[in-house]
């Protein structure tokens, strides 16, 4: 028995799983304590000594590169607590607290504590372990995708990404040397809403056409005015356009999801595929991979991938979001963009350019749907509905090899599967 | 060349307060037909196109937002954002009399209203100005938020 206990059927879910602060205090013990999440890339830590400061369910971390190896420490202080390294990244020989000037190493054990003789015979003196700043105890990478788990028994990392790992892979493989890397800054957009409210868009391929007619739309009609049939389009209007894309190319893309509440929507075609070729880069893959690899490697182009409860990543456009719950109305949403090495610096620029123009708190795509979610928490306050339906398509997935299941584009399979694994994780005692 | 500060204030105010009345179209005229409209996501950010932006837009782009003000169904700017912008501090930076631009940099103080919720801003904003008679063509608009690197909710109007 859990406070959630009952608060998921098959076909729909309790509305206070988006706005009970209890059950969003479990969820941060439960899920976000007790699973795989996402902290960072290995390239953004890519020599000895470079350090990022990072976060898991609100509580400090800090990643550290030290003889190759990614270490992954509480940004926490073993004396009295404090933060030791303030937000931010850059490179240090070793960490000093600012509190009480306790040393630590870069692998977070501590080398100097002023006046040490003072704890003689405790398990402070000379340096057991508890003088230490405390490691994370599970961290996985994928592809440089750094991932960890704070819980002492971890699930089988491999096992868990199974699924989703190939558009990890399918991102990685874009690149002509088969690696990716952090660049271009961050984008920090702080939603006013449930978390799994942000995660169950990514994947509601009902709602572009309605919510982003006021920008895709338009940009279709203003790209209408300025260019001929044809004609070349600018990146902007390629990017903008495919967002109102009519009801079946949204239900044709298809949707996928896997244990472990995975999922990712599009295949083989997505609003990111029209893209305009750039003859450079193929190229570059071509003469990297071989024509026919290079092809299939472009072939798998998938929407948003989402990789449960809080990596979400568009390979064909070298995008991440990384979803941070903060409270049960608030959610912060990094935008992270990618340069693929060995690819012509154009790439880049569309992917800086997506972001710009989608992911910005200031542009014309995410405001529509982040009015979207702030309706959603403010519809949901009616008590007197409990229920919220996603009953759409139901039973109409199909079960594949790989352990999934798939459905057309505008099933609400992937909610469904989002919450089977929500109770999942919530009965769990932690 | 000598372009007089208190014209170049008159213009800075003028341009304001075409943004204040919502006439967006009229601001946009504004600008040369390549001219930018841009807000950087770092502090001193010098590359528009290899780091993110909070808005980058050339003419294209403004036309597609400026549209959209007037579109029933952009949902976010319904219960009408209203806004106002005070410009201080305005000093001319640098002349290019060859290319016949001045280089200004003021202060912007501005706030958005929308639904029981006012946002403020601060900046520091840049023109590049290009003389045409009496008057000013924007080539670019750069304005730099204090905190522009911050995590942060929506900016719905042009500041
Ligand atoms: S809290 Fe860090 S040295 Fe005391
Ligand atoms: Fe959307």
């Amino acid at each position: 028995m859990s406070i959630t206990t009952g608060l998921v059927e098959d076909d729909r879910v309790h509305r206070s799983v988006y706005t009970d602060p209890a059950i969003f205090e479990l969820e941060m013990q439960n899920i976000f304590g007790a699973t795989w999440i996402y902290v960072g890339h290995e390239s953004q830590v890519p020599n000895d000594g470079d350090f990022i400061t990072a976060s898991i369910a609100r509580q400090p971390l800090l990643m550290v590169r030290d003889k190759g190896e990614i270490h992954l420490l509480y940004n926490r202080c073993p004396h009295k607590g404090a933060q030791v390294v303030p937000e931010g990244q850059g490179n240090a020989r070793m960490f000093r607290c600012a509190y009480h000037g306790w040393i630590f190493q870069r692998d977070g054990a501590v080398r100097t504590i002023p006046l040490d003789d003072g704890y003689e015979g405790t398990c402070i003196g000379k340096h057991g372990p508890d003088a230490s700043m405390t490691r994370v105890a599970n961290v996985a990478s994928y592809r440089g995708f750094v991932f960890a788990c704070l819980a002492d028994e971890a699930p089988p990392f491999q096992e868990w990404l199974k699924g989703v790992d190939s558009s990890i892979d399918n991102m990685a493989d874009r690149s002509p040397e088969g690696e990716l890397e952090v660049t271009g800054g961050v984008l920090r957009y702080m939603h006013r809403c449930n978390w799994k409210i942000f995660l169950e868009n990514l994947n509601d391929l009902m709602h572009p056409m309605v919510t982003h007619m006021s920008s895709s739309g338009t940009a279709r009609s203003v790209a209408n005015r300025h260019f001929g049939k044809g004609e070349k389009l600018p990146a902007a209007i390629e990017i903008l356009g495919p967002f109102t894309s009519n009801y079946e190319f949204f239900e044709d893309m298809g949707i996928h999801a896997f244990p472990g509440g995975h999922s990712y929507s599009g295949g083989t075609v997505s609003i990111h595929s029209r893209y305009s070729e750039i003859d450079a880069y193929n190229d570059a893959m071509n003469a990297a991979y071989g024509e026919a690899r290079a092809r299939e490697i472009f072939s798998m182009n998938r929407h948003n991938t989402i990789v449960y409860p809080s990596l979400t990543l568009k390979g064909p456009i070298q995008t991440i979001r990384v979803i941070k719950p903060i409270a049960v109305d608030r959610t912060l949403v990094e935008s992270w963009t990618f340069r693929m090495k060995g690819a012509p610096d154009e790439l880049l620029e569309r992917s800086i350019l997506y972001c710009n123009l989608i992911n910005s708190s200031a542009n014309l795509v995410g405001p529509d749907d982040h009015e979207a979610y702030q309706r959603i928490q403010t519809g949901l306050m009616a008590d007197r509905i409990e229920w919220v339906n996603m009953q759409r398509h139901m039973g109409k997935e199909q079960p594949n090899a790989d352990g999934g299941w798939s459905a057309m584009g505008t099933s609400d399979l992937v909610f469904r599967n989002q919450y089977r694994t929500w109770a999942a994780y919530m009965e769990t005692a932690a | 060349m000598s372009v007089d500060l208190r014209k170049v204030e008159d213009f800075l105010v003028h341009e304001a307060r075409l943004l204040d009345a919502r006439d967006w179209a009229a601001w946009d005229a504004l600008f040369t037909p390549d001219g930018i409209y841009w807000m950087p996501a770092a502090p001193g950010q010098d590359d528009p196109l290899r780091h993110v932006s909070l808005i980058y837009e050339n003419a294209l782009l403004r036309e597609i937002r400026i549209r959209r003000f007037a579109d029933t169904s952009a949902f976010s700017l319904q219960g009408g954002p209203r806004g106002w912008r005070i410009v201080a501090n305005v000093r001319i930076d640098a002349r290019d009399a060859e290319a016949n631009t001045i280089t200004v940099s003021s202060r912007l103080m501005a706030a958005e209203y929308q639904r029981d919720r006012t946002t403020r801003f601060e900046g520091f904003v840049t023109h590049r100005l290009v003389t045409e008679g009496d008057s000013f063509r924007i080539a670019l608009k750069r304005v730099e938020l204090l905190d522009c690197d911050a995590m942060r909710g929506d900016i719905n109007l042009y500041l």
